[in-house]
């Protein structure tokens, strides 16, 4: 067996060799779609969403030359995303922090024996929205990018910058957050019975 | 390997990112130790949910057309008359020619057929799967008929080949103690697999919109896999064959099922 090779249905990685110009747009246009997403996740506003979008996609088209074949488009892309959002955040000159600095962070236990709590059997979609609407911008980008995105933790620790231990952590954290609102939704909202 | 060295490789064998042999005594672990499996549960529902529940917002319209504009623009300034796109362009027709000339005949495909299958299945097995081969099938008229039989499939095939994309035969095959089928592709002198499986218990968050295509190289290979309803498909070929592979993709999605 060859050394580190994967089932092919088990890798979500987005990995592209060297591109025609032709390539390049076509897989563009292909990203749009998860961009906007997330874009949308970051902004929660549609218009600003696109012209983050936008503004993304323009720039990986003025940078096409840096993008390395062999490496996954999709986290070269959120790159530029999360770059272009902490700009606009900037320019905005608004308290609003894009990094992992939240309240009560040190609350969340970490660890062999910690307890996880069970989550709810059945989660409709606006708990899940909410609940990840609640999450800091960048734990819920962190999360998404891994989740419904794909990307590995590498890849996502290469987005962010920061080690992959790192963005375990944060993940942990993150999902650890979600659980417990997720729990609190069943206790105090929807209710058990009909 | 203790709690912690499991704890700490959690997330990537929830998400499929563990090297086989290292993911056999990770969930060997799993299933002697409560707090871990505990655990790996907790993140696997949550990654799950997520996956296939929080919004994924439509890109609108008219953003859509407003992108396609911006890339025309772009293309639009470069000229095709440079010698550095047209020199190539014409070695490539020449090869591709040359190419179609030996290995196009009809006999030469008909006696590479099974060969070429066994090669294909022999290449990924012990690759990537734990894969037992069934009752091989050349194709014909009957081949839809053959793939229902064979793994229950409901749907109707995406592409079945044509004189560009010469489908040269199909396997039963057992992945990972499910029935799926793989069909041998061949464009020019490009062979190619294509793994139809159901996707119940594949270990990755099928998106129910179909949306998410994997390319996926390894040292050696590449493949293309995305979710079909309730099956798996994956296209899997040599490196050097990543082209083809993409182009046949995109002929499979050209022509969705309407099954």
């Amino acid at each position: 067996m060859m050394e580190g090779a994967r089932c092919p249905f088990r890798g979500i990685m987005t990995r592209i060799g060297p591109l025609s110009s032709e390539e390049f747009n076509t897989l563009l246009v292909e990203h749009m779609q998860p961009l906007y997403n997330l874009a949308l996740w970051l902004c929660k506003d549609s218009h600003q969403a696109s012209d983050l979008a936008q503004e993304t996609l323009l720039k990986a088209l003025r940078a096409r030359e840096s993008f390395q074949g062999g490496t996954n488009l999709k986290a070269w892309l959120f790159t530029i995303l999360r770059n272009c959002f902490i700009n606009i955040l900037k320019r905005r000159g608004k308290e609003e922090s894009f990094d992992f600095e939240v309240e009560n962070a040190g609350e969340v236990e970490s660890g062999p024996g910690t307890a996880y709590g069970e989550l709810p059997p059945f989660l409709m979609r606006s708990d899940i929205d909410r609940a990840l609407e609640k999450l800091p911008g960048g734990w819920r980008f962190l999360i998404l990018m891994v989740d419904l995105e794909g990307l590995s933790l590498a890849e996502a620790a290469a987005v962010l910058g920061v080690p992959v231990g790192t963005v375990k952590s944060r993940l942990f954290r993150a999902r650890m957050i979600l659980s417990r609102q997720l729990r609190d939704y069943r206790v105090s909202g929807r209710g058990d019975g009909p | 390997m203790d709690c912690k060295d499991v704890q700490e490789r959690i997330e990537e064998l929830v998400h499929g990112f563990v090297p086989a042999a290292e993911e056999e005594a990770l969930r060997a672990h799993l299933l002697a130790c409560k707090l871990c499996a505990q655990r790996y549960q907790w993140v696997e529902k949550l990654a799950l949910e997520i996956a296939g529940k929080a919004t994924n917002h439509a890109l609108p319209e008219e953003l859509r057309r407003s992108i396609e504009k911006d890339l025309m623009r772009t293309a639009s300034r470069r000229s095709w008359l440079r010698p550095a796109v047209w020199v190539p362009a014409a070695a490539l027709a020449v090869v591709i020619l040359a190419l179609t000339v030996l290995f196009g005949r009809p006999e030469r495909r008909s006696i590479q057929v099974n060969q070429v299958i066994q090669a294909v299945v022999r290449d990924y097995q012990g690759q990537w799967f734990n894969s037992r081969l069934g009752d091989p099938h050349l194709v014909g008229a009957d081949l839809q008929r053959w793939l229902d039989k064979a793994m229950d499939l409901e749907k109707k095939l995406p592409f079945q080949g044509n004189d560009e994309f010469v489908l040269l035969g199909a396997r039963k095959v057992e992945v990972s103690g499910r029935q799926g089928a793989l069909l041998v592709y061949r464009r020019e002198e490009a062979v190619i697999g294509f793994f139809i499986l159901p996707a119940k218990g594949i270990n990755f968050p099928v998106q129910p919109d179909g949306r998410r295509r994997v390319l996926a190289e390894q040292t050696g290979y590449v493949s293309l896999t995305w979710p079909w309803d309730s099956y798996v498909c994956s296209l899997v070929s040599t490196q050097k064959n990543r082209e083809q592979v993409v182009a046949l993709w995109e002929r499979m999605r050209s022509r969705p099922p309407s099954g």
